[in-house]
């Protein structure tokens, strides 16, 4: 049945505050708040994320726990400097919160803490309860995210989605049919920040598969790079097409045409379909000393649209070795 | 002078974490609304004070709608919200079981309306930890509770006020702001590659320089701009935003391929001539000068006091030096092309063309 992340989300939720409100009253825990609070913030969309954040907030509390209550003892005795110091943290957590999760999770208990001492309750036995209660919510978090309605970042499909977008705008660039239209590569870089943003979550996730998260990592630098490659052609092409000879031309067509083919070969590739192997573009060292011995005058200078050719072709010989590279370590891993 | 230069640094770290300071006017607008409520309430007991307190925090977070009318209808819509809220958990606080029952169900609630257009805002969650707070809230009794109600409206109109009149968020100069930023940027950086021309270091990890670190930061500021853009607060300039988005991707663009071909010369240790590095040099001062003088005004046009120059010379250096090695003709191709699009796209900026 198809949920939308909202609906899953919202009985995540309700299933974690039950569950705390259950183990607080079957352990009659004086302080059974903090589970239910823990459980409620920690239930986020991916169980990747609930396990990053209850790392952060977990480890935060311990810490930041320690030091409030240190700061707490060492002070003199006095409401407005509690308030002066309780309004601290509460701008370090609003500041931090959505740019630095980990310390913002920090200044937060040092919050609880400088609220509770204004109440003059604060202790070593209560900062014991929020530690355990607050390990005890994630626990609860980490186990709704797993066992119900688990919603995982697929993937597959955040990367064979970034790789039509890339075939897309190689063939709005290189197609003669599709000249006239503007070509934007921003959209493109974007989407693959959205994935880098992602890797966080997906690496919290591959924790407990067995699969190489360094390998993972140099996945994700060969696909920031074949990004970049791919918009340098673009900016490039628009600009060195007018200079380029009908030979010129006709070799281009043939790399854009391999680099659409590696495209789908690694697309097929990441949906475990079966695929031809992956083809060479060209070999650039090879095409430039020919070039050299046969025309060394046009070399002279480097003059830059008398040579555009080789910088196309320089780019698209970079994005396909990226992608054999991409090919190898996908081969590697299965 | 090191002084300047370490706040400099520091302040450029501050924008690239949080573009326009944005979340740190936030915290300090919403301390100074505690502060302010606290004050209204000074004569009230503990828990008024507390109340107003924590109501004042936590309705300030959540307004994320971008324009002054839609900020206003999210204020009234959440305000109302909160009170509700905290009134029902007032209401059920007596019975544990009925206080179950409402946090439950309005921990499905609050996640189930995300998808009226609530999918990253934080006010349904705030929703949930008032009514959370109106139960865990150590009063003596529910009616003692509900004496300190003018507390909870203090501290949601105090809120109100502070995030619908004080200091409101401007996007469009924060656009201005960022696109200046990053021609402060790409002026710092083309400027710390002369350094390392001129320099010629041999023992450094690359990935540490300066200017290797500033593409990072560039494109912190482009994905600021680009969320900015994607808010539609541009009314009729829309289209010509778009486009200048466009030309800062590409002057990013340009620039990273500017440091990769200074990587693939480090990895290859390819030693420059003297003349060359020089002219490299000359040039990279040029730009930087470039950089340092064009700027975004308030009406989204470019200005900048007439800098000319040409890649001519460079020309005839290269002309001279007779390179025959493929990878270091690649390299210098890639770092004349990038040259030469760095000039093409400042020079379209200055000219106002709204075509890449």
């Amino acid at each position: 049945m198809y949920l939308r992340n909202t609906t899953r989300m919202a009985w995540q939720a309700a299933i974690a505050i039950s569950l705390a409100e259950m183990v607080s009253y079957i352990f009659q825990l004086e302080r059974g708040y903090w589970v239910t609070l823990a459980a409620m913030a920690l239930t986020t969309l991916t169980w990747g994320d609930s396990l990053k954040r209850s790392l952060e907030r977990v480890s935060m509390t311990i810490i930041g726990g320690f030091f409030g209550t240190l700061l707490y003892w060492l002070i003199p005795e006095n409401q407005y400097l509690i308030l002066g110091l309780l309004l601290l943290f509460v701008f370090f957590t609003v500041y931090l919160f959505q740019i630095y999760h980990l310390l913002a999770m920090f200044a937060l208990t040092g919050f609880v803490v400088f609220l509770f001492a204004l109440f003059g309750e604060w202790n070593l036995l209560l900062l014991r309860d929020r530690i355990l209660d607050t390990a005890l919510g994630a626990v609860i978090a980490l186990l709704v995210g797993r066992f119900f309605l688990t919603s995982k970042v697929d993937i597959v499909e955040l990367f064979v989605a970034h790789i039509d977008k890339i075939q897309a705008i190689l063939t709005l660039t290189f197609e003669p049919l599709h000249t006239t239209e503007i070509i934007s590569t921003q959209h493109l870089y974007s989407n693959f920040q959205m994935i880098r943003k992602n890797a966080v979550t997906i690496r919290y996730e591959m924790i407990f598969q067995h699969i190489n998260s360094r390998d993972f990592r140099l996945l994700l630098t060969q696909s920031a790079f074949c990004t970049q490659y791919v918009i340098s052609l673009v900016d490039i092409y628009t600009w060195v097409k007018p200079h380029l000879t009908a030979a010129e031309k006709k070799d281009v067509d043939l790399a854009f045409k391999t680099t659409l083919h590696n495209l789908t070969v690694l697309e097929r590739h990441l949906r475990k379909e079966a695929h031809d192997p992956a083809m060479r573009v060209v070999n650039l060292n090879e095409l430039l000393i020919k070039a050299i011995k046969s025309e060394p005058q046009r070399f002279a200078s480097l003059n830059s649209e008398a040579l555009g050719f080789y910088n196309v072709m320089y780019f698209f010989a970079r994005l396909n070795t990226r992608l054999n590279e991409i090919h190898f370590l996908l081969g590697k891993n299965q | 002078m090191v002084a300047n230069v370490y706040y400099s640094q520091f302040r450029n770290k501050i924008w690239s974490l949080d573009p326009g300071y944005l979340r740190l006017k936030h915290a300090a607008k919403t301390v100074l609304a505690i502060l302010f409520v606290l004050w209204l309430v000074q004569d009230e007991p503990l828990f008024t004070k507390t109340m107003a307190g924590l109501a004042c925090g936590f309705s300030m977070q959540g307004i994320d709608a971008k324009s002054f009318l839609s900020r206003l209808r999210q204020v009234i819509a959440f305000n109302l919200t909160y009170f509700s809220v905290f009134s029902l958990g007032l209401l059920v606080r007596d019975s544990a079981n009925l206080t179950t029952l409402v946090l439950i169900l309005l921990g499905f609630l609050v996640n189930y309306i995300r998808r009226f257009e609530l999918e990253n805002s934080i006010a349904p969650m705030m929703a949930w930890l008032l009514c959370f707070c109106a139960t865990i809230l150590p009063y003596g009794s529910t009616l003692q509770a509900w004496q300190h109600l003018h507390g909870l409206v203090a501290g949601l109109v105090v809120s109100a006020i502070a995030v619908a009149f004080i200091f409101p968020e401007n996007y469009p100069r924060l656009f201005v702001r960022n696109t200046n930023q990053l021609f402060h940027l790409l002026a710092a950086g083309i400027k710390d590659m002369r350094v390392f021309l001129i320099k010629r270091k041999s023992d450094f990890n690359f990935d540490r320089q300066a200017f290797v670190q500033n593409k990072i930061n560039l494109y912190h500021l482009l994905d600021s701009n680009q969320t900015i853009e994607q808010s539609f607060v541009f009314n009729d300039q829309q289209l010509l935003i778009s486009v200048v988005m466009i030309h800062q991707y590409a002057l990013a663009g340009a620039y990273g391929m500017m440091v990769e071909a200074y990587r693939v010369l480090k990895i290859h240790d390819f030693q420059l001539s003297r003349p060359l590095r020089l002219m490299l040099a000359k040039i990279n001062r040029q730009y930087a000068t470039l950089f340092s003088a064009i700027q975004m005004n308030p009406d989204y046009t470019f200005s900048s006091s007439e800098i000319q120059f040409s890649l001519q010379k460079f020309s005839e250096i290269l002309a001279q030096e007779k390179i025959t090695e493929p990878t270091m003709i690649m390299v210098l191709l890639n770092l004349k092309l990038s040259l030469t699009l760095i000039n093409q796209h400042v020079r379209a900026l200055l000219r106002g063309e709204n075509v890449p």
